[in-house]
Protein backbone atom coordinates (compact mmCIF):
# COMPACT_ATOMS: atom_id res chain seq x y z
CA UNK A 1 0.00 0.00 0.00
CA UNK A 2 2.96 2.88 1.36
CA UNK A 3 4.72 1.83 -2.16
CA UNK A 4 1.79 2.15 -4.23
CA UNK A 5 1.24 5.56 -2.54
CA UNK A 6 4.64 6.79 -3.07
CA UNK A 7 4.29 5.92 -7.05
CA UNK A 8 1.26 7.76 -6.89
CA UNK A 9 2.89 10.72 -5.05
CA UNK A 10 6.00 10.30 -7.27
CA UNK A 11 4.10 10.43 -10.38
CA UNK A 12 2.38 13.51 -9.20
CA UNK A 13 5.25 15.46 -8.77
CA UNK A 14 6.88 14.43 -11.78
CA UNK A 15 3.24 15.34 -13.61
CA UNK A 16 3.47 18.51 -11.89
CA UNK A 17 6.95 19.75 -13.07
CA UNK A 18 7.84 17.83 -15.84
CA UNK A 19 4.90 19.27 -18.07
CA UNK A 20 2.71 22.30 -17.71
CA UNK A 21 -0.92 22.96 -18.45
CA UNK A 22 -4.31 23.77 -16.74
CA UNK A 23 -5.53 19.88 -17.21
CA UNK A 24 -2.42 18.48 -15.68
CA UNK A 25 -2.80 21.26 -12.44
CA UNK A 26 -6.16 20.27 -12.31
CA UNK A 27 -5.69 16.19 -11.97
CA UNK A 28 -3.29 16.88 -9.68
CA UNK A 29 -5.31 18.70 -7.42
CA UNK A 30 -8.09 15.83 -7.95
CA UNK A 31 -5.84 13.19 -6.89
CA UNK A 32 -4.13 15.59 -3.55
CA UNK A 33 -6.97 15.27 -1.06
CA UNK A 34 -6.99 11.38 -1.59
CA UNK A 35 -3.44 10.82 -1.44
CA UNK A 36 -2.80 13.15 2.18
CA UNK A 37 -6.58 11.43 3.10
CA UNK A 38 -5.33 7.54 2.67
CA UNK A 39 -1.60 7.87 4.01
CA UNK A 40 -0.70 11.03 6.40
CA UNK A 41 2.07 9.16 7.63
CA UNK A 42 3.67 9.13 4.05
CA UNK A 43 4.01 13.03 3.97
CA UNK A 44 5.23 13.04 7.32
CA UNK A 45 7.71 10.16 6.73
CA UNK A 46 10.78 11.41 7.53
CA UNK A 47 12.64 8.81 5.83
CA UNK A 48 10.33 9.47 2.56
CA UNK A 49 12.67 8.22 -0.27
CA UNK A 50 11.64 7.04 -4.03
CA UNK A 51 14.71 4.92 -4.04
CA UNK A 52 14.54 2.54 -0.95
CA UNK A 53 17.27 0.40 -2.23
CA UNK A 54 19.93 3.14 -2.79
CA UNK A 55 20.78 4.18 0.59
CA UNK A 56 23.66 1.90 0.50
CA UNK A 57 24.87 4.00 -2.63
CA UNK A 58 24.53 7.23 -0.89
CA UNK A 59 26.30 6.44 2.43
CA UNK A 60 28.97 5.16 0.30
CA UNK A 61 29.16 8.84 -2.00
CA UNK A 62 28.60 10.26 1.75
CA UNK A 63 31.48 8.61 2.84
CA UNK A 64 33.94 9.23 0.05
CA UNK A 65 32.99 13.26 0.27
CA UNK A 66 33.48 13.31 3.94
CA UNK A 67 36.62 11.96 3.56
CA UNK A 68 38.11 13.46 0.59
CA UNK A 69 36.85 16.95 0.62
CA UNK A 70 37.09 20.07 2.58
CA UNK A 71 33.39 20.95 3.77
CA UNK A 72 31.76 23.56 5.24
CA UNK A 73 30.52 23.39 8.68
CA UNK A 74 26.72 23.04 9.02
CA UNK A 75 26.98 25.85 11.40
CA UNK A 76 28.81 28.37 8.85
CA UNK A 77 26.81 31.40 7.59
CA UNK A 78 27.27 30.33 4.04
CA UNK A 79 25.66 26.70 4.32
CA UNK A 80 22.66 27.77 6.56
CA UNK A 81 21.90 30.03 4.21
CA UNK A 82 22.09 27.10 0.89
CA UNK A 83 20.47 24.46 3.60
CA UNK A 84 17.72 27.62 3.87
CA UNK A 85 16.69 28.47 0.48
CA UNK A 86 17.32 24.68 -0.75
CA UNK A 87 14.86 23.64 1.50
CA UNK A 88 12.35 26.55 0.59
CA UNK A 89 13.03 25.37 -3.11
CA UNK A 90 11.77 21.92 -2.62
CA UNK A 91 8.92 22.77 -0.82
CA UNK A 92 7.70 23.71 -4.21
CA UNK A 93 7.24 20.12 -4.78
CA UNK A 94 4.76 18.16 -2.82
CA UNK A 95 7.29 15.41 -3.14
CA UNK A 96 10.16 17.56 -2.13
CA UNK A 97 8.91 18.68 1.48
CA UNK A 98 8.79 14.49 2.38
CA UNK A 99 13.31 14.14 1.13
CA UNK A 100 15.02 15.17 4.43
CA UNK A 101 17.43 17.76 1.98
CA UNK A 102 21.01 18.31 3.03
CA UNK A 103 22.58 21.08 1.47
CA UNK A 104 26.49 20.81 2.08
CA UNK A 105 29.16 23.55 0.97
CA UNK A 106 32.18 22.35 -0.74
CA UNK A 107 35.63 24.69 -0.01
CA UNK A 108 36.50 24.70 -4.01
CA UNK A 109 36.71 28.02 -6.01
CA UNK A 110 35.63 26.09 -9.38
CA UNK A 111 31.78 26.47 -9.37
CA UNK A 112 30.03 23.53 -9.35
CA UNK A 113 27.17 21.84 -7.94
CA UNK A 114 25.86 17.99 -7.04
CA UNK A 115 23.91 15.50 -6.02
CA UNK A 116 24.20 12.40 -4.70
CA UNK A 117 20.59 11.25 -4.40
CA UNK A 118 18.59 10.51 -0.66
CA UNK A 119 18.15 13.96 -0.43
CA UNK A 120 22.09 15.15 -0.42
CA UNK A 121 23.16 18.08 -2.38
CA UNK A 122 26.57 19.35 -2.61
CA UNK A 123 27.69 23.42 -4.13
CA UNK A 124 30.86 24.73 -3.95
CA UNK A 125 32.16 28.07 -3.00
CA UNK A 126 32.93 28.87 -6.55
CA UNK A 127 29.49 28.22 -7.95
CA UNK A 128 28.13 30.51 -5.11
CA UNK A 129 30.58 33.28 -5.86
CA UNK A 130 29.73 32.47 -9.86
CA UNK A 131 26.26 33.67 -9.52
CA UNK A 132 25.20 37.45 -10.23
CA UNK A 133 21.76 37.01 -8.12
CA UNK A 134 19.46 34.97 -6.03
CA UNK A 135 17.59 33.66 -8.70
CA UNK A 136 20.71 32.08 -10.24
CA UNK A 137 21.44 30.27 -7.31
CA UNK A 138 18.21 29.01 -7.01
CA UNK A 139 18.11 27.93 -10.79
CA UNK A 140 21.48 25.55 -9.75
CA UNK A 141 20.22 24.48 -6.40
CA UNK A 142 16.67 23.51 -8.61
CA UNK A 143 18.56 21.93 -10.97
CA UNK A 144 20.36 19.50 -8.42
CA UNK A 145 16.80 19.13 -6.01
CA UNK A 146 15.45 18.18 -9.92
CA UNK A 147 17.80 15.14 -10.42
CA UNK A 148 16.62 13.86 -6.83
CA UNK A 149 12.83 14.64 -7.50
CA UNK A 150 13.05 12.93 -11.20
CA UNK A 151 14.24 9.72 -9.76
CA UNK A 152 17.58 9.45 -11.69
CA UNK A 153 18.88 8.26 -8.70
CA UNK A 154 16.25 5.04 -8.40
CA UNK A 155 17.57 1.54 -8.43
CA UNK A 156 21.25 2.01 -8.29
CA UNK A 157 23.50 -0.35 -6.08
CA UNK A 158 26.66 1.19 -5.96
CA UNK A 159 28.22 4.50 -7.01
CA UNK A 160 28.81 3.07 -11.19
CA UNK A 161 25.38 3.06 -11.19
CA UNK A 162 24.69 6.34 -9.89
CA UNK A 163 27.50 7.55 -11.64
CA UNK A 164 27.65 8.94 -8.46
CA UNK A 165 27.01 12.63 -9.02
CA UNK A 166 24.46 15.04 -11.36
CA UNK A 167 26.36 18.21 -12.00
CA UNK A 168 24.74 21.31 -13.36
CA UNK A 169 28.29 22.42 -14.62
CA UNK A 170 28.66 19.79 -17.07
CA UNK A 171 27.56 19.49 -20.72
CA UNK A 172 24.65 17.06 -21.62
CA UNK A 173 26.33 16.04 -24.59
CA UNK A 174 24.04 14.13 -27.43
CA UNK A 175 25.53 10.72 -25.70
CA UNK A 176 26.54 9.49 -22.46
CA UNK A 177 29.85 9.95 -21.18
CA UNK A 178 31.37 10.08 -17.32
CA UNK A 179 33.78 12.73 -16.00
CA UNK A 180 35.58 12.58 -12.52
CA UNK A 181 34.73 14.68 -9.91
CA UNK A 182 37.93 14.04 -7.13
CA UNK A 183 37.56 10.04 -6.46
CA UNK A 184 33.99 10.26 -8.02
CA UNK A 185 32.29 9.23 -11.37
CA UNK A 186 29.93 11.36 -12.71
CA UNK A 187 27.94 9.90 -15.31
CA UNK A 188 26.60 12.75 -17.61
CA UNK A 189 23.11 12.25 -19.21
CA UNK A 190 21.70 14.62 -21.70
CA UNK A 191 18.10 13.07 -21.35
CA UNK A 192 18.13 13.84 -17.65
CA UNK A 193 19.81 17.21 -17.59
CA UNK A 194 16.83 18.39 -19.48
CA UNK A 195 14.65 16.80 -17.05
CA UNK A 196 16.50 18.02 -14.24
CA UNK A 197 16.46 21.91 -16.03
CA UNK A 198 12.80 21.20 -16.79
CA UNK A 199 11.70 20.78 -12.75
CA UNK A 200 14.20 23.91 -11.90
CA UNK A 201 11.87 25.78 -14.22
CA UNK A 202 9.16 24.80 -12.50
CA UNK A 203 10.79 24.95 -9.42
CA UNK A 204 11.56 28.52 -9.87
CA UNK A 205 8.27 30.17 -11.00
CA UNK A 206 6.82 28.46 -8.34
CA UNK A 207 9.22 30.30 -6.13
CA UNK A 208 9.06 33.77 -7.29
CA UNK A 209 12.55 33.53 -8.87
CA UNK A 210 13.23 34.42 -12.62
CA UNK A 211 13.26 31.31 -13.94
CA UNK A 212 14.95 32.46 -16.88
CA UNK A 213 18.30 32.42 -14.54
CA UNK A 214 18.88 29.16 -15.64
CA UNK A 215 19.61 30.18 -18.73
CA UNK A 216 21.78 32.77 -17.70
CA UNK A 217 23.64 30.29 -15.66
CA UNK A 218 24.30 28.16 -18.27
CA UNK A 219 25.09 31.05 -21.06
CA UNK A 220 27.93 32.31 -18.93
CA UNK A 221 29.89 28.88 -18.84
CA UNK A 222 32.35 28.62 -21.99
CA UNK A 223 31.15 26.26 -24.66
CA UNK A 224 33.01 23.06 -25.34
CA UNK A 225 35.36 24.84 -22.65
CA UNK A 226 37.41 21.97 -21.05
CA UNK A 227 36.77 22.61 -17.76
CA UNK A 228 32.60 23.07 -17.79
CA UNK A 229 31.92 22.82 -21.24
CA UNK A 230 28.17 23.73 -21.76
CA UNK A 231 26.80 21.85 -25.01
CA UNK A 232 24.87 24.45 -27.23
CA UNK A 233 21.79 21.69 -27.29
CA UNK A 234 21.07 22.13 -24.03
CA UNK A 235 21.42 26.05 -23.96
CA UNK A 236 18.81 25.18 -27.47
CA UNK A 237 16.54 23.38 -25.23
CA UNK A 238 16.22 25.83 -22.38
CA UNK A 239 15.65 28.77 -24.32
CA UNK A 240 12.88 26.66 -25.94
CA UNK A 241 11.37 26.06 -22.84
CA UNK A 242 11.85 29.40 -21.72
CA UNK A 243 10.50 31.08 -24.86
CA UNK A 244 7.22 30.65 -23.28
CA UNK A 245 7.90 31.74 -19.93
CA UNK A 246 7.86 35.37 -18.99
CA UNK A 247 11.25 36.48 -17.10
CA UNK A 248 9.92 37.08 -13.42
CA UNK A 249 12.02 40.32 -11.45
CA UNK A 250 13.23 39.00 -8.27
CA UNK A 251 14.80 40.42 -5.56
CA UNK A 252 17.94 39.33 -4.04
CA UNK A 253 17.20 39.20 -0.18
CA UNK A 254 18.85 40.28 2.49
CA UNK A 255 20.48 37.04 3.47
CA UNK A 256 21.95 36.19 -0.47
CA UNK A 257 23.76 39.79 -0.45
CA UNK A 258 25.53 38.73 3.11
CA UNK A 259 26.61 35.83 2.09
CA UNK A 260 28.08 37.27 -1.39
CA UNK A 261 30.02 39.47 0.76
CA UNK A 262 31.07 36.92 3.27
CA UNK A 263 32.66 35.36 0.64
CA UNK A 264 33.80 38.40 -0.77
CA UNK A 265 35.38 38.95 2.26
CA UNK A 266 36.98 35.76 2.97
CA UNK A 267 38.60 35.67 -0.93
CA UNK A 268 40.08 39.35 -0.02
CA UNK A 269 42.01 37.92 3.24
CA UNK A 270 42.94 34.92 1.55
CA UNK B 1 73.26 25.32 -3.79
CA UNK B 2 76.30 26.33 -1.73
CA UNK B 3 75.64 27.77 1.85
CA UNK B 4 77.23 30.60 1.01
CA UNK B 5 75.02 31.95 -1.51
CA UNK B 6 72.32 31.06 0.67
CA UNK B 7 73.35 33.13 3.67
CA UNK B 8 73.89 36.33 1.75
CA UNK B 9 70.30 35.66 0.04
CA UNK B 10 68.55 35.48 3.43
CA UNK B 11 70.86 38.32 4.82
CA UNK B 12 70.12 40.64 2.02
CA UNK B 13 66.40 39.61 2.42
CA UNK B 14 65.80 39.72 6.39
CA UNK B 15 67.78 42.97 6.57
CA UNK B 16 64.96 44.71 4.19
CA UNK B 17 62.10 42.79 5.99
CA UNK B 18 63.51 43.80 9.01
CA UNK B 19 63.38 47.53 7.90
CA UNK B 20 60.11 47.16 6.99
CA UNK B 21 58.75 45.53 10.16
CA UNK B 22 60.68 48.57 12.15
CA UNK B 23 58.39 51.11 10.41
CA UNK B 24 55.39 52.44 11.74
CA UNK B 25 52.52 51.79 9.54
CA UNK B 26 54.16 49.44 7.36
CA UNK B 27 51.23 47.09 6.22
CA UNK B 28 51.23 43.80 7.52
CA UNK B 29 50.67 42.31 3.50
CA UNK B 30 53.73 43.86 2.46
CA UNK B 31 56.38 42.40 4.96
CA UNK B 32 54.06 39.11 5.63
CA UNK B 33 54.39 38.39 1.27
CA UNK B 34 57.90 39.56 1.61
CA UNK B 35 58.98 37.47 4.27
CA UNK B 36 56.87 34.50 2.28
CA UNK B 37 59.18 35.36 -0.02
CA UNK B 38 62.31 34.66 1.85
CA UNK B 39 60.83 31.42 2.69
CA UNK B 40 60.15 30.52 -0.76
CA UNK B 41 63.60 31.55 -2.18
CA UNK B 42 65.27 29.70 0.55
CA UNK B 43 63.34 26.63 -0.34
CA UNK B 44 64.06 26.68 -3.79
CA UNK B 45 67.85 27.57 -3.01
CA UNK B 46 67.98 24.16 -0.68
CA UNK B 47 65.91 22.46 -2.47
CA UNK B 48 64.24 21.94 0.63
CA UNK B 49 60.70 23.19 1.42
CA UNK B 50 61.30 22.74 5.30
CA UNK B 51 64.06 25.29 5.33
CA UNK B 52 62.67 28.04 3.22
CA UNK B 53 59.56 27.78 5.91
CA UNK B 54 62.09 28.28 8.52
CA UNK B 55 64.00 30.87 6.84
CA UNK B 56 60.57 32.95 5.89
CA UNK B 57 59.33 32.58 9.49
CA UNK B 58 61.71 34.61 11.70
CA UNK B 59 60.68 37.83 10.67
CA UNK B 60 56.74 37.85 11.53
CA UNK B 61 57.09 40.40 14.24
CA UNK B 62 53.95 41.87 13.60
CA UNK B 63 50.97 43.47 15.74
CA UNK B 64 52.88 41.73 18.51
CA UNK B 65 53.49 37.97 17.53
CA UNK B 66 56.50 35.96 16.23
CA UNK B 67 56.67 32.51 15.20
CA UNK B 68 60.02 30.77 15.28
CA UNK B 69 60.99 26.96 15.00
CA UNK B 70 59.09 26.80 12.30
CA UNK B 71 59.33 22.99 11.15
CA UNK B 72 57.14 21.50 8.17
CA UNK B 73 56.84 17.72 7.30
CA UNK B 74 55.18 15.39 5.42
CA UNK B 75 53.60 13.12 8.59
CA UNK B 76 52.14 10.59 5.82
CA UNK B 77 52.93 8.96 3.25
CA UNK B 78 49.95 8.47 0.73
CA UNK B 79 48.95 4.82 1.46
CA UNK B 80 49.25 5.64 5.05
CA UNK B 81 46.74 8.57 4.73
CA UNK B 82 44.41 6.88 2.27
CA UNK B 83 44.06 4.05 5.03
CA UNK B 84 43.65 6.52 8.03
CA UNK B 85 41.25 8.61 6.22
CA UNK B 86 39.64 6.08 3.74
CA UNK B 87 39.98 8.13 0.70
CA UNK B 88 40.29 5.99 -2.44
CA UNK B 89 43.91 6.70 -4.70
CA UNK B 90 41.96 7.51 -7.92
CA UNK B 91 41.61 10.97 -6.97
CA UNK B 92 40.45 13.15 -10.18
CA UNK B 93 41.55 16.88 -9.17
CA UNK B 94 43.95 18.30 -6.40
CA UNK B 95 42.08 18.39 -3.04
CA UNK B 96 43.54 19.33 0.22
CA UNK B 97 41.59 18.79 4.23
CA UNK B 98 42.76 19.51 7.18
CA UNK B 99 42.49 16.67 9.60
CA UNK B 100 43.67 18.69 12.69
CA UNK B 101 44.65 21.82 13.92
CA UNK B 102 45.45 22.64 17.50
CA UNK B 103 47.52 25.55 19.76
CA UNK B 104 48.61 23.84 22.85
CA UNK B 105 48.22 25.05 25.82
CA UNK B 106 44.58 26.66 25.01
CA UNK B 107 44.71 28.90 28.15
CA UNK B 108 47.94 30.93 28.45
CA UNK B 109 49.43 34.26 29.99
CA UNK B 110 51.48 37.19 28.39
CA UNK B 111 54.74 35.33 28.03
CA UNK B 112 54.11 32.31 27.57
CA UNK B 113 55.16 29.96 24.60
CA UNK B 114 52.46 28.35 22.42
CA UNK B 115 52.71 25.43 19.75
CA UNK B 116 50.73 25.64 16.97
CA UNK B 117 49.80 22.42 14.67
CA UNK B 118 48.56 21.74 11.50
CA UNK B 119 47.82 18.30 9.95
CA UNK B 120 46.39 17.80 6.61
CA UNK B 121 46.15 15.55 3.68
CA UNK B 122 46.98 16.34 -0.18
CA UNK B 123 44.99 14.47 -2.67
CA UNK B 124 46.00 14.58 -6.41
CA UNK B 125 45.03 12.57 -9.70
CA UNK B 126 47.90 9.90 -10.75
CA UNK B 127 51.25 10.70 -11.55
CA UNK B 128 51.40 13.70 -9.80
CA UNK B 129 53.79 13.45 -6.58
CA UNK B 130 53.89 17.38 -5.46
CA UNK B 131 51.33 19.86 -5.19
CA UNK B 132 51.55 23.61 -5.04
CA UNK B 133 50.08 24.40 -1.89
CA UNK B 134 49.48 27.85 0.14
CA UNK B 135 49.17 27.56 3.66
CA UNK B 136 48.42 30.44 5.83
CA UNK B 137 47.75 31.24 9.61
CA UNK B 138 45.71 34.35 10.59
CA UNK B 139 45.06 35.39 13.85
CA UNK B 140 41.61 36.55 14.64
CA UNK B 141 39.58 38.16 17.99
CA UNK B 142 36.24 39.15 18.14
CA UNK B 143 35.38 38.01 14.66
CA UNK B 144 38.64 40.14 13.18
CA UNK B 145 41.73 39.73 11.87
CA UNK B 146 44.68 41.10 14.16
CA UNK B 147 47.33 39.42 12.04
CA UNK B 148 48.73 37.40 9.41
CA UNK B 149 50.81 35.22 11.02
CA UNK B 150 52.22 33.52 7.95
CA UNK B 151 51.36 33.42 4.33
CA UNK B 152 53.78 31.69 2.00
CA UNK B 153 54.04 28.72 -0.99
CA UNK B 154 54.79 25.25 -0.31
CA UNK B 155 55.63 22.37 -2.38
CA UNK B 156 54.46 19.40 -0.67
CA UNK B 157 54.10 15.84 -1.30
CA UNK B 158 50.52 13.84 -1.39
CA UNK B 159 50.11 12.36 2.29
CA UNK B 160 49.71 13.59 5.27
CA UNK B 161 51.64 16.87 6.19
CA UNK B 162 52.33 18.62 8.98
CA UNK B 163 53.42 21.65 10.33
CA UNK B 164 54.29 23.32 13.81
CA UNK B 165 55.53 26.50 14.62
CA UNK B 166 56.53 27.98 18.29
CA UNK B 167 54.85 31.99 19.37
CA UNK B 168 55.15 33.72 22.43
CA UNK B 169 52.62 35.74 23.62
CA UNK B 170 53.00 39.38 23.81
CA UNK B 171 52.64 41.35 26.84
CA UNK B 172 50.17 43.89 25.08
CA UNK B 173 47.88 40.99 24.13
CA UNK B 174 44.64 41.99 25.61
CA UNK B 175 43.11 38.85 28.00
CA UNK B 176 40.06 36.88 26.07
CA UNK B 177 39.67 34.16 23.43
CA UNK B 178 41.91 34.00 20.16
CA UNK B 179 41.41 32.34 17.27
CA UNK B 180 44.23 31.18 14.65
CA UNK B 181 42.70 30.12 11.74
CA UNK B 182 44.57 28.07 9.55
CA UNK B 183 44.24 27.62 5.62
CA UNK B 184 45.78 25.30 3.02
CA UNK B 185 44.96 25.76 -0.48
CA UNK B 186 45.74 23.96 -3.69
CA UNK B 187 44.32 24.66 -7.24
CA UNK B 188 40.85 25.29 -6.60
CA UNK B 189 40.51 23.15 -3.30
CA UNK B 190 41.13 24.60 -0.06
CA UNK B 191 40.21 24.29 3.88
CA UNK B 192 39.74 26.43 6.85
CA UNK B 193 40.12 25.32 10.56
CA UNK B 194 39.64 27.42 13.68
CA UNK B 195 42.08 26.72 17.44
CA UNK B 196 41.49 28.80 19.93
CA UNK B 197 43.39 30.22 22.81
CA UNK B 198 42.69 31.97 25.53
CA UNK B 199 44.83 34.57 27.18
CA UNK B 200 44.34 35.30 30.40
CA UNK B 201 45.83 37.99 33.03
Amino acid sequence: MMSVLRCLLLALDRTLFCYSGIQKRCGAVLLMPFLLAASPSALSDDHFSPCDGNHQAVDVSLQRIENEWPMRGSGDKVSQYVQKLGVRLAHFSVYGRNIPWRFSVVRNLAPNAFSIGGGYVFITDGAVNFVQNESELAAILAHELGHELAGHFCGASDLSDTGGLFDIFSAPETQKHQVGVGSMTQVIDPVKEQQADQIAISILQAGGYDPHAILEVARRLPLGGAVHPMDSRRLQSLESVLAKIPPTKAQDSEDFRTIKRTLADEQSIR
Amino acid sequence: MNKHKLKVVATVCSGFLLTGCATPGQSTGAAVVGCGLIGALTGVLTKNTGAGAGAGAGCLALAGIALYNYHTSQTRTVQQDQQLYGYTPSVNSTEVKIRNATVSPENVRPGDTVKSTLDYSVMAPKGIQIVDVEESMVLKHDGKVLQTLSERPIKRQLGGNGAEVDFTIPAKLSPGTYVIEYKVKAGTSYDVRPAVFIVGT
